[in-house]
């Protein structure tokens, strides 16, 4: 095969029902289409029938980096795992679990972009890819494992450095709410059943190889410096969360909330984080002090460090030491980052308080026992069902009661993290009433056990569409935001607009950047919302675009795109086109943002297609881009577009569906992609394969 | 060492140096005499005149800084919080006058917020308590109540809930 840049230029398919192993050319199949959820979609579309079940045979899994996975290029270490996604309801349609690690470097190490696997194995087996040895390895005596012990036993069988990318019972046991994890930490939420149906227990992967880069050594040392010179903290945060003299902006909710005086307390000797202003590129690692912003200041003296993804310099994921969990049966070393902690949201309260020390406990008690098992919490939405189906006495409703009484509900009560045990057991293994019920994601479960209408219609539960949560939506970004959380079906997994809006600068500064990338009226002042506009249809295409791109590329969508950066000096403007800049070093394929983002807005588009095909109707409009009642309804007593709320308007939401149909030149009336969008787009079989099947408008 | 890296020295500790406590003729003088040294900056609280080097602190830390040294505690609670609503615009976390570059302990800051809530001057200044318990200030001037609570809110609470 030729040698590329960027791409290895090798894509592996596994059939694991005929046992065979085989290598496709990447670039002259999938270019066009970049990488990660660019070829996963594709996949889907050429090679899975329409109305394919998660759990089918037929339903393919595409585990795939991108040009820049790999690279040096910051932050360029995550891996898109595309199927047919089994937490979608009422049908199962296509989606996406990301995960971050050294996994994808490693898979490009050993010389592959992806990894297209299909049928199903007639025995438990696992993927050994060493360089260009790749082979399908008996996997009985892993199967019936937590994750810890199946990543572990392959390390030994393969090697140390191996990373291995495995499923836990959950995964096994078919449970919809499944994840696959890599080094121990790194998750991806929704697949993990994919894999277990499958008979497939990991992907291990070890390389000896390098990705080739087109730049000049100069040229590429050159652009990871001023990329890195662009970065904040966390999220793209780019002021400290406290005044410090260097800033000439602060902000409470910022994740740069390094500062004098905070340590990672059980570091031997504890390391003080300190001030790490913005010039300071050898202190970047130190800015996001992860621990103290999820779970307070009580995770500082448990602190050991920061770690994170594959040539990340920002280190989001905290290793916390907490001896005071072994007597809840779980190991007293955790590692993760923002709702990976979320276990302790199982609890109404604690003895200590919402963020005391018990809290703290829970969330690793919950942290540990999830990425065993192998369980997803689906962005909170787990432990958010779990608290209305409690708070409301479904639980107790829809147990029998031999079941209800079994589980020591007076140690939920008690706030005691220990109970976590039972919450996740049940789940991993469908025991019961219980755990079959909460295994099968948030929309089966509330069909199953008959939530009211109060649970759609209550903002406190959280609920968007389709089974999945809210995610960054209207309160944060008002009609862009709500547009966001249309457009997937699973919960929108993008940062690009709340990165932004989180950023820390003033109102007028963001006000000033946003009016060069989307129009003067992209952004309103925090709740206090304005009335839709053709700007903010335009920063949510750009924040979904960008999200896909990421996704494709690979880079993190938790810190790009850089519109903002922490320098006075440069009125506090990053760089739109950093991406660009990245992927035309790496490939020698020269394009700028515009370029690029066009290349997004195909794969946005074969998304859009597939939901289209899958769903069976064009009829986005009413039955896929839907926005739950609470958006509009709550609170009853105040009116949309009143200071303080982020109530919507009906109204106004038709207009912003409007606006951003018009601008990928999607049908008005369906919302569907139209034959000239996806011919701008290159997409000139998938039109007519819609229209095919009668679902291309006009 | 000489006034103006005694200065900086100063602004990389997080503090603001007073005119008439390193130079002891006039004003006009001493910047007379600095003059060369472009990133020295001064910022005036009342009559005094505080100094402070732009390449270790930005102005606005260097106001709040001189607010604070002016021994004037309610004051500087309450140009902070009426400036962070009208800048960002939020309201302010009372927690951040634990740190830098306030360090007030509860009991100050209790002492202050007393004296604000009774001032006429200050009768722009008010609370809202997120539902963590913890209670931001800000200015009425600049954010309505229900900005405020809402704000405040998500600072303490919705962040972390919803990363």
């Amino acid at each position: 095969m030729a040698e590329y840049y960027g791409w290895t230029g090798k894509t592996l398919r596994v059939d694991l029902g005929a046992g065979s192993i085989a290598t496709e050319d990447t670039v002259a199949r999938y270019r066009d289409y970049l990488g990660g959820t660019g070829i996963g979609y594709k996949v889907l579309w050429d090679e899975v029938p329409a109305k394919t079940k998660s759990f089918d045979e037929a339903n393919k899994l595409i585990v795939a980096a991108g040009p820049l996975t790999g690279t040096s290029a910051p932050c360029g270490g995550r891996t898109s795992v595309t199927a047919i996604f089994p937490t979608v309801s009422p049908r199962e349609l296509v989606a996406t679990g990301h995960m971050g690690g050294e996994w994808g470097a490693e898979l490009k190490y050993a010389g592959w972009d992806a990894i297209i696997i299909e049928g199903r194995a007639n025995k438990p087996v696992y993927l050994a890819i060493i360089d260009d040895q790749v082979e399908l390895r008996d996997a009985a005596h892993l199967w019936g494992n937590g994750i810890l012990r199946a990543t572990s036993a392959i390390c030994q069988e393969m090697g140390p450095e191996t990373q291995v990318a495995a499923i836990g019972q959950a995964g096994e046991n078919l449970v919809r709410l499944a994840t696959i994890v890599n080094s121990y930490s790194h998750s991806a939420g929704g697949v993990g059943g994919v894999f277990g149906s499958k008979g497939l227990k990991a992907i291990a992967v070890r390389g000896s190889g390098a990705v080739r880069i087109a730049a000049d050594k100069k040229a590429w040392r050159d652009l990871i410096r001023y990329v890195l010179s662009l970065f904040g903290a966390n999220n793209q945060h780019v002021v400290p969360s406290t005044p410090q003299p260097w800033a000439e902006f602060s902000s409470p909710g910022s994740r740069w909330t390094a500062r004098k005086g905070l340590y990672w307390g059980a570091a031997d000797p504890p390391v003080e984080t300190g001030e790490c202003r913005a010039d300071d590129l050898n202190r970047m690692a130190y800015r996001t002090a992860k621990a103290t912003y999820d779970l307070g200041p009580n995770a500082e003296p448990f602190t050991v460090r920061m770690g994170g993804c594959h040539s990340c310099p920002i280190r989001c994921h905290a290793h916390l030491d907490v001896p005071s969990v072994e007597k809840h049966g779980v190991s007293r070393y955790s590692a993760s980052t923002c709702v990976g902690w979320g276990a302790r949201n199982f609890f109404r309260s604690f003895p200590d308080g919402r963020r005391g020390m018990t809290s703290v406990e829970a969330a690793v008690v919950g942290r540990n026992l999830a990425d065993d098992f192998g369980i997803w919490t689906n962005y909170g939405q787990l432990q958010r069902d779990f608290r209305y189906a409690y708070d409301n006495g479904l639980i107790q409703a829809n147990l029998p009661a031999a079941e209800y009484k079994s589980i020591p509900w007076e140690r939920y009560e008690a706030g005691d993290p220990g109970f976590l045990q039972e919450i996740y057991r049940r789940i991993a293994f469908k025991e019961g009433e219980f755990g079959q019920a909460f295994a099968e994601g948030s929309g089966r479960l509330a069909e199953r056990w008959k939530f009211p209408d109060g649970y759609y219609k209550d903002r406190s539960s959280g609920w968007w569409k389709m089974g999945h949560p809210q995610h960054h939506a209207a309160d944060e970004a008002g009609q862009s935001g709500v547009l966001i959380n249309m457009m997937y079906n699973r919960d929108c997994q993008c940062h690009s607009h709340s990165n932004f809006i989180r950023n820390g600068l003033p109102l007028r500064i963001q006000k000033e950047i946003g009016a060069k990338l989307w129009g003067a009226g992209a952004l309103d002042e925090g709740d206090n919302f304005t009335r839709m506009n053709p700007d903010k249809a335009r920063f949510a295409l750009w924040a979904l675009l960008r999200k896909e791109l990421h996704d494709s590329l690979t880079l993190c969508n938790w810190m790009y795109p850089l519109a903002a950066s922490p320098h006075r000096s440069r009125s506090y403007e990053g760089d739109n086109g950093a991406e660009a800049l990245l992927y035309t070093a790496v490939t020698g394929d020269k394009k700028d943002a515009a370029q690029l983002d066009l290349v997004a807005e195909r794969i946005f588009a074969l998304h859009r297609a597939l939901t289209v095909r899958d769903m069976g109707t064009m009829d986005m409009r009413s039955r896929h881009d839907t926005v739950p009642d609470w958006v509009f309804d709550h609170p009853a007593d105040v009116q949309p577009f009143t200071p303080g709320h982020s109530k919507m308007d009906r109204q106004d939401i038709e207009v912003a569906r409007d606006m951003f149909y018009e601008l990928l030149g999607w049908d008005k009336k369906t919302g569907a992609p139209t034959r000239a969008a996806l011919e701008r787009l290159g997409l000139e079989d998938v039109a007519s394969g819609l229209a095919r099947i009668g679902l291309l408008p006009g | 060492m000489d006034i103006p890296d005694l200065i900086r020295q100063a602004s990389r500790e997080g503090q603001v140096v007073r005119l008439d406590e390193v130079w002891n003729r006039t004003e006009e003088e001493f910047h007379a005499q600095i003059s060369g040294h472009k990133d020295i900056d001064r910022v005036r609280q009342g009559e005094v005149c505080y100094l402070y080097s732009t390449d270790f602190m930005a102005r606005r830390y260097a106001e709040t800084a001189a607010r604070i040294s002016s021994g004037d505690i309610p004051l500087a609670i309450a140009e902070t919080v009426r400036s962070e609503s009208a800048t960002y615009p939020r309201p302010t976390p009372v927690e951040t006058f634990k740190g830098k570059p306030f360090h007030l302990s509860d009991e100050q800051i209790a002492s202050a917020m007393e004296i604000i809530f009774g001032d006429p001057r200050s009768a722009d200044i008010g609370s809202v308590r997120a539902s963590d318990g913890s209670v931001f200030l800000y200015s009425t001037d600049h954010l309505n109540a229900a900005q405020a609570q809402s704000m405040a809110e998500r600072i303490a609470v919705g962040l972390h809930e919803s990363p």
